[in-house]
Parts: structure tokens; sequence; C-alpha cells
């Protein structure tokens, strides 16, 4: 379900948390479904549990999980909301960045082959 | 704030002129796992070997659980090993062998181990001289931790074994990370396999601890760099020559901090820079 | 702990029961195969004698050193090693295992022969072996475990162990050899603790340093390597130690050559002097009272290796005689040496008159003519013993009468009737008396005297030196008992005691010429006796009775409190000497006992410089008319007859 990129320079435990924010961008996992317990998703993606806890713990914080009749780490209905914020709030700020690039005068192959050279420096 | 599980300080360990330890400094917290990467020969087993109270040092101290290391024996009570080369009596069933062990150790959990055979798909009456060496690892496994170890050493635990076999030591040893509270030291040849599970990783060469990082920085923090160099240009600190001749060369930068200084020095201008894979930055720490 | 010895006991197993089934089988197997001279259980008994012997000791090193190799081994250690017991106690716990089941291994021997062993159909090698068995056990066990355990190899720790038992068992044998001849010369308890200790505890002291060098490979293996050997090598010191000084002493033991007492017509003239032999070294020597000597045999240095461990004394026989002109005749016989005939003094030296090869037995006879009687194998031979230098000549006497003969051999009868019967043979020499055969009379060379009802007519009696000249004893029929008159020369014979007395029988002559002499009646009771270890106070002393060269004659003398009040009385009492009214007595080998007349009253006791205890009650004391000379345990003592000693 999550695959992770050991090279990458995100945390791990940050890209778990996009992870499971993507699966419920596209409706793999709804609110109220209980997310795959610790030692699951610790065992599926061979890290450490301590790892897992984390991300769960601040997306505990930042409301994409809540408690429910006792269980913990049930997605939340805010979960979409919030997934859906913070794709919003990217583009928001690219489409900033763009118009900003073509109103002075960058032409789009020019701002393309920015990207490529900002993408290779951000790795 | 975490005590310190294990605090060993100064260790050395020479077997005739062959000096192996030459004053090691090794701390592990509670709850830690931390990844000893050596070459071959380097001295892992021998320190395991002190840690364990079975081979007395030659100088410096260590202190486990509260205990030294004394000749008593007392301390391998308290330790899950799991050792390179298992070894029983062939005359035994794992069953045997179970039941044998658990006469030694107060914590024993005979129906956690009994479980774990199980889970492992280890016929607890088979015996052990026709086990195979996945078998052998699985009954070593529950052996170390049916007693519920505070701390535990591993020795080359995947070393030489199939995949599901691997699989299957992994997950128990996640499984036991989850129980909480547990430490843990590993040897591990294929330490990338571990990655994710690692908190800290120790290089052991030349009889010390040359150097240790935490694993978050190993995998966020390590850059492959490739740039051209028209002079010879001496390398700043954390800058490993990785290939190349001539006037095309390839580097290791450990560290973000030093990757921005390295793009700003004139002699790197232009540099490609990309992520390190984990098992190309330990290659690179053991060969230095 | 226990789990570790359960799983040693599972280990070792199939040999155990190899073992044990091979111990139990030869029981049947004994009985089956028996030749017909046994019996079932004398044939069960040899079976379980050979397994005590060679079986057994095969055994324990099979079981030990397979358990000392194995706790060694690589795969043992890393099946082990990683419980949490100590290493040094992983490896005890194969020790112990392989002790319990030798131990039961030896139990079911033993149970078999009925829990006694044989001792009396043992040679003194298995029986040392049989008495010693436990330390000689465990001292394999333990050795053969800590040596396989050096070496890694059961085989070659198994050798090593019984090459050091044998070469720390042959000295402590060889030291219980000397104590079974009754030389008490080091403290052998001492020695045989003090070896146990060391060797059980070296080797499991020598176990430690190994296990910490091997298993815990500590710092300073050589060192510790070489400290374990020298443990184990240790219990082989004292043995060999105590053996050297043992044979040190041994050298030094000094014995008289029997019979012990010196011939001569005129005790008083006697020459103090004593024909002594030490019998570890082969050497046989004269000495006297100023403590000069001449030699007769000297030592016998290089006598083989064999003979360092195994001593074989080298017994001498011989006798001495004063002649009236003052020299010393010595006769002496050696084992491996032809018999010697010498004269001469103990200050002077002693010159060889004749070197007798042939020579079964001899005898001196006194008188004016000293001559000597010898019984080679073709017969009996006199030759006169003449001073100065001419060789001795010598005659074939055809034949001595049967009795005669007959006494000789069979070495009863005293000297003094043999001299009687030689003298009476030489042509009527003095000092010899003959009864009439109606028991009346009594003759001797010039005397004559009525006795009445005087016993022995067939027998001569001889005449005893008292201040007057010869006198004779004669015993006598008296109504239904014996009495005994005194014959004194030129005067009518008088009767002297209510009892029979006859000399050379019950009555002998002191040096000084005192007469003594015990009485029959009250049985032969000479000796007190030890019973169990403790000295048997009650006891008969004999009634002695005394005749001075004086004349004066003290009747029923008794001992009984003296005997009483000396510890450690043991052996013959003899008077030595009479001065003043003052007695003196040896007690045994132990003691000088100054008396008065009065046998209650006060007493002066010394005891004398330790002799060899032997088994026949013999007397190492020599009494001279100054003193008694002593062959005692470390040389030749001399003491006077106020018990003020000196070594010679």
């Amino acid at each position: 379900m999550i695959t992770l990129n050991q090279t990458s320079q995100v945390p791990i435990y940050d890209q778990i948390k996009l992870g499971l924010k993507g699966l419920v961008k596209k409706g793999l996992l709804k609110p109220g479904d209980a997310a795959p317990s610790i030692r699951k998703m610790a065992g599926d993606l061979k890290v450490n549990p301590n790892t897992v806890a984390r991300a769960y713990r601040e997306l505990t914080a930042e409301g994409f999980f809540e408690s429910l009749r006792g269980q913990e780490n049930i997605i939340s209905p805010r979960a979409c909301g919030l997934a859906e914020d913070a794709s919003r709030k990217v583009s928001e700020s690219l489409a900033g960045a763009l118009k900003g690039a073509l109103e002075s005068g960058l032409t789009w192959t020019e701002v393309e082959k920015m990207i490529a050279a900002i993408k290779r420096k951000l790795i | 704030m975490n005590e310190s599980i294990l605090e060993a300080k100064g260790l050395k360990k020479a077997f005739g002129a062959k000096e192996v330890l030459k004053g090691l400094d090794l701390v592990a917290a509670r709850g830690e796992v931390v990844g000893i990467l050596g070459r071959n020969g380097s001295g892992k087993t021998t320190l395991f070997s002190i840690l364990l109270d079975l081979t007395a040092p030659d100088g410096g101290s260590a202190e486990i659980l509260g205990l030294r290391p004394d000749g008593s024996g007392r301390l391998r009570g308290l330790i899950g090993y799991v050792p390179e080369k298992p070894a029983f009596h062939g005359f035994m069933t794992a069953r045997q062998v179970l039941e044998f062990r658990a006469g030694f150790f107060p914590r024993w959990d005979m129906a956690k181990a009994l479980d774990l055979c199980k889970k492992l798909e280890l016929d607890p009456a088979s015996k052990v001289s026709a086990m195979s060496k996945g078998n052998l690892a699985k009954l070593a496994w529950i052996a170390a931790t049916a007693h519920n170890p505070e701390l535990l050493l591993l020795d080359e635990p995947t070393s030489g074994l199939d995949y599901l076999v691997r699989d299957h030591i992994l997950n128990g040893l996640i499984h036991e990370l989850t129980e909480g509270g547990k430490t843990i030291i590993v040897s591990n040849h294929r330490m990338g396999e571990m990655g994710g599970i690692l908190d800290r990783v120790c290089v052991l060469k030349d009889g010390v601890i040359a150097a240790s990082h935490s694993a978050a920085f190993l995998s966020e923090e390590a850059f492959r760099a490739a740039a051209r160099l028209e002079s010879p240009a001496a390398l700043p600190e954390g800058v490993i020559a990785l290939s190349g001749s001539g006037a095309l060369r390839e580097f290791a930068v450990f560290g973000r901090a030093r990757l921005e200084k390295l793009k700003l020095d004139p002699a790197f201008a232009g540099a490609e820079v990309s992520p390190l894979a984990l098992e190309d930055s330990f290659k690179v720490l053991l060969g230095e | 702990m226990k789990n570790l010895i359960r799983l040693q006991f599972r280990k070792s197993l199939l040999p155990f029961l190899v073992l044990a089934g091979a111990v139990l089988l030869s029981v049947p197997a004994a009985l089956l195969l028996r030749p017909d001279t046994l019996t079932g259980p004398e044939a069960v008994n040899i079976a379980m004698l050979f397994w005590a012997l060679a079986g057994l000791p095969l055994a324990l090193m099979t079981l030990a050193g397979t358990a000392g190799s194995d706790a060694a081994s690589d795969s043992s250690r890393a099946a082990e090693q990683l419980l949490p017991e100590s290493q040094y106690r992983q490896v005890l716990s194969g020790l112990a295992v392989a002790a319990a089941e030798s131990a039961l291994l030896l139990l079911s021997v033993y149970a078999v022969m009925g829990f006694s062993v044989p001792m009396d159909k043992l040679t003194f090698v298995t029986a040392h072996v049989a008495r010693h068995y436990a330390f000689y056990a465990a001292f394999l066990i333990l050795y053969s475990f800590t040596l396989s355990y050096a070496f890694r190899n059961a085989v070659a720790g198994g050798l090593a162990a019984a090459a050091l038992l044998g070469v720390t068992a042959v000295p402590l044998m060889s030291a219980a050899l000397f104590r079974e001849l009754l030389l008490d010369l080091i403290p052998l308890t001492l020695l045989n603790s003090l070896t146990a200790v060391l060797a059980l505890g070296g080797a499991l002291g020598a176990l430690y340093l190994l296990c910490r060098a091997f298993a815990r490979k500590e710092a300073g293996r050589a060192a510790k390597v070489v400290f374990s050997a020298l443990l184990l090598a240790l219990p082989v010191v004292p043995p060999f130690i105590g053996l050297a000084v043992l044979r040190g002493k041994a050298a030094e033991v000094t014995w008289p050559v029997f019979p012990l007492t010196i011939q001569s017509d005129n005790p008083q003239d006697a020459r103090g002097v004593m024909l002594v032999q030490k019998p570890f070294t082969g050497e046989a020597f004269l000495i006297d009272e100023a403590g000069r000597r001449a030699v007769v045999f000297p030592e016998d240095s290089a006598r083989g290796l064999p003979n360092y461990f195994f001593p074989v004394p080298a017994f001498i026989r011989g006798q001495t005689m004063a002649a009236p002109d003052g020299t010393v005749w010595v006769y002496c016989d050696r084992y491996d040496k032809p018999a010697v005939l010498m004269s001469g003094n103990a200050g002077t030296g002693l010159k060889l008159r004749a070197t007798l090869p042939d020579s079964w037995r001899a005898h001196f006879v006194r008188g004016k003519t000293p001559g000597i009687v010898e019984r080679r194998r073709d017969g009996f031979y006199y030759a006169q013993l003449n001073p100065g230098d001419k060789p001795l000549k010598w005659e074939n006497i055809r034949k001595i009468s049967g009795e005669a003969e007959k006494r000789w051999i069979a070495g009863t009868g005293a000297e003094a009737l043999l001299d009687a019967f030689l003298r009476a043979r030489l042509a009527g020499a003095p000092g010899v008396a003959v009864i009439s055969a109606d028991g009346k009379t009594v003759t001797a060379g010039g005397g004559k005297w009525t006795v009445p009802g005087a016993l022995g007519p067939k027998v001569p009696l001889i005449g005893l030196q008292l201040g007057d000249g010869v006198n004779y004893v004669v015993p006598a029929r008296e109504g239904k008992g014996s009495a005994s008159y005194l014959c004194p020369p030129g005067k009518a014979a008088r009767r002297l005691w209510g009892d029979y007395f006859r000399p050379g029988t019950n009555l002998w002559a002191a040096p000084d010429g005192t007469l003594w002499g015990y009485n029959k009646r009250f049985g032969i009771v000479l000796t007190a006796r030890k019973l169990f270890g403790v000295t048997k106070k009650e006891f008969d002393s004999p009634q002695l009775y005394i005749l001075t060269r004086e004349g004066k004659s003290i009747e029923s003398f008794r001992l009984d409190s003296i005997l009483r009040e000396l510890p450690d009385v043991e052996g013959e009492i003899a008077l030595a000497r009479e001065e003043n009214g003052s007695l003196w007595f040896t007690i045994g080998n132990a003691y000088l006992v100054k008396t008065g007349e009065k046998p209650n009253g006060p007493y002066s006791a010394w005891k004398l410089p330790e002799s060899v205890r032997e088994k026949y009650w013999r007397s190492t004391l020599l009494a001279t008319r100054n003193g008694i000379m002593i062959a005692a345990m470390d040389g030749v003592y001399f003491m006077d007859w106020e018990g003020r000693s000196k070594k010679l």
C-alpha cells in the first residue's frame, strides 16, 4: 500500500504520513476505517515501530486520526479535507509562483528547464 | 530521559600478538536499536563475547543492565543472544532444547516459545541433528527471546537464510520492538535490509567504534555528487572520494550543511547531486 | 546446575551403560567359565579383583577422559557456553558426573565382592593399592579429566594421568613398605595426607586456571598454563622427598647382629664391644664403648634402582667371643657374601682369619683354648682359634651326637647347652658338671658334691663364675615340687631356692657375673602386653630370683609397681647389674631401671633411645660392665649406669 523510498531526503515518518494521506485521497481508505496497526505497518514496511508510532501521533495531532469507541487511529471525517487542504495549498503556491514567472517574461520552456534544475537541487 | 542499558568503555582484547579491540567505547540507551557495521574479522564477535561475559577483556570495563561481566554468567541470564552459528545438542528435539533452557532462565515463557514455534513454522518434535540452517536460526531466535530479555544481541541473524526465513526473523524483531522497552544490538552484513529498523549505526573499524550516525541522518542526509575537477583539490571534511579518474569524479557527502558548502565551493561548480543509497553509505563508511 | 548435571548424564550415558553392563555380565561369565579348581564365589571374586586392578582404572580413565575432552571441545562449548552458568561450573558439572558414574561402578564391584576385600590373598603391592583405593581412584578421575581438558584429547589425558599416578604411587608404596618393615621413621600418615590434599586440590585449581585461560581467554594464558602444570606436578614432590628422607634415615638404622650375647669364660673380663649391622646399607662393624669401630663388612652402595624403591634389608648373622687373652673373635655371615672369621679389637681393627664360603652355621667354643665349630654342607668342622697370624687348621669332626645336632639345627637348647656338649666332646673341658645316673652326685673338674634328687643326668651343666670361683646350680626334685642347689668350689652343696632353675634355660649371668632367673611356675610372662593399642596394665610381672657375686640371694623379686607406672612398657626384662644393693634392669628396648632391693621402694627409670621395634621381642641392647650399648634407629648409643647416654 505504501512504498517507502529509503534514499529519499524525506524522513521516513513523513513518508508514512504522506502515504496514508494519499490512500485517503485515492479513496482506498475512508473515514471510519481503522488504520493498520502499528505492528502491522512496521512489519510490512520493515521499519522501527517507534517511527510508525511517531507518524501516527502526529497524524492524531493534526486531526487526521481520531479515537472512536475505544479504538485508536480511525480515519476521521476531516481526513479527506486535510488531504485536500494540503494539496490545495501546494497547488495555490505553485500557481502563484508560475504566474509570477510568466509575468517576469520567462517562457514556458525556460520555466520547465528551471523546474528540472530545481528538482535536481532539491533532491 | 533514557537511561543507558549498556556502557562499554575502553575495551581491549588481544589474542597473542593480534590486537582485536583497541579501546572500544559503546553506549546503548533503553529501547535503542543499534547496528554494528564492520568487516569480517573486525572484532564484532569478540565484542559480543565480552559483553556476554564469555571472554575476559584485557582492559576497559563494561556495565550492562547494572551488572559487570565477572565470570559468573549472571549476565547471560538477562541477555538474549543469537550467535552467528547457532549450536545445540544434536540428540535433542526443538522442544527438548526449549525445555532444557527453561530450567536456566527464571523468566522463561514456555507458551510464548511454543507459540513462536508455530508462527515461525518450526516443528517442536524435529531433531536438532536433522535441522536445516534456517530452522537452527529460528530455534536460536526463539531460545533468545522466550525469556523476554531486556537486551538482545544478534550476531548476523539473517546471514545465509532464505527470503522467507529472513522475513520471519525480521518480523519477530519488529514484534519484540513493539512490545516495548527492548534494546537491540545487531551486527549484520546486509545492514541495508534493516535500515528502517535501526536507530543508530556504529562502524567498528581498527578495533574501535570509528563513527556513529543516526539512521535518519544516513537516509536523509547522504548525497552523491558528481563533479568535474579541473585541478586536484583537497577534499573538505565529510566529503569522500568514490570513484573516477581524470577530471570526472564522484564523491559522497554526509550532511546537508556540508552539501550546501560544497555547492558554493568554486572547485566543485556544476556538481550533479543525487541521494546516496543506504547500502552505499554503509560501504563508504566501512571503507573509509 | 541440576539441569547441567542431567545433561551431562545424558551425554555420557552410552559409555557408562556399556561399562556397567560389562561389570555385571562378568559375574555370570565368571560363574560359567570358571576352571574346576575354583568355586563359584572364588571365581567371581577373582573376576572382581581383575576389575578392581585393571578394568576399573581403565574405565575411570575413559569416563573422566571423555568428559574432560568433551568439556573442551568446540561443539560442546558452543551449545552450552551461552547458558547463564559460569564456565567453570559448567566444566565442573562434567567432572561431577564422571566422578559419580565412576563411584557407581566402584560400588557395584565392591558390592559383588560382598563389601570386603580378601586382603590376606593379596601381595604387598595389591594390598597397598586396595587400602588406598579411594585416593588412587579419585586421583585418576580428577587428573584424567583435567589433563584431557588441557590436551582436548581423552587418550592423551588419560595416559598422562596414569603416568602421574604411577610416579606418585611408587614412592608412597615404597614408604609403606618401610613401615611394614617396622621402620616408623617419618610420619607416613602426614605424608599421605599432604599428597592427597595437594593432588585433589591441585587438580581442581589447575582446572580452574585452565578454564580461565582457554574458555575465558584471559590475558596471561601462558603463565596460567605453566602454573597449572606446576600444580598438577606438585603432588609428586612430597612422596619423593619423603622417600629420600626415609632412605637417608634408614641408612642410619642400626641393629645388633644376632645372637647378641658375647661369649666369654669370665664375663667380668668381657670387652664392652657389640657387633652391629646397618640393615639397609649392608654394613657390619664391631664397636666399643668409646665409639671405636672396626669394619667387618663394608657398606654396599650401588644396589640398583629397584632397590631404591623396594629395599631388601641385608640380614646379617654372626657371633662374638672374647678370648682369655683379650682378642675378640667375630664370625659374621651376610646373605650375599661368604662368611668371615675375624679377630682383633674395635680399637686396633679386625684381621680376616678365614673366609668360609660354604658355611651354614658356626658356634664359638669357650675355654682355655677357644675354638670354633662350623656346620658346612659336608659336615661339621672344628678349628682352634689361635692368636697371631697363622692360618687356622680345620678338622672334620665326624659326628656330633644326634641329640646335639638336632638341638643345634633347631636353634633351641641355648648356647650353654651346646657349649656344654661341645666341651664335653672336646675332652672334658673345665666348667662342665655331670650329674650321676642315680641323681645323687654332681661331678665337675676336680669337685664333687652331693645333691639329693638332682635332675638331668644326661645333660651336662655349665658352670657359673661367682666371686669365689666356678659354681654350679643344679635343679633337683623336692617332694612334689622342685628346688635348686648351689655347689660352690671347695664347699658342700647347699639349697639355694625352692624352685627349678637351670642355667641357660631360666637362669643367666649378667655381665658383671650376677646370677638371675625367673620362676617358671608362674608362667613365662616376661612381657607387658599391648592389647588393642592400650597397654594392659594388669599383667603378671615375673618373679625374679637373684644371686649376687657375693652370694646374697634375693627371692621373688617383682617389678609390678614399676611396670605399671612406666608408659609404653613392652618386651623382655633382664637384670643388667648388681652393685652395693642396687639392681639395674633393662625393660624391653625402652627403659633402664635402677632400683633398690625393696621392689616397692624408690627407683630411677631412664628412657633409652628408640630402637627398631621388631615383631619377635628381640633385644637391641647389650649390657656390658660399664653400661648398656644400644643399637638404635639412628646409630649406636652408650648409656652408663646413671642413665647418661651418648651417641657413639
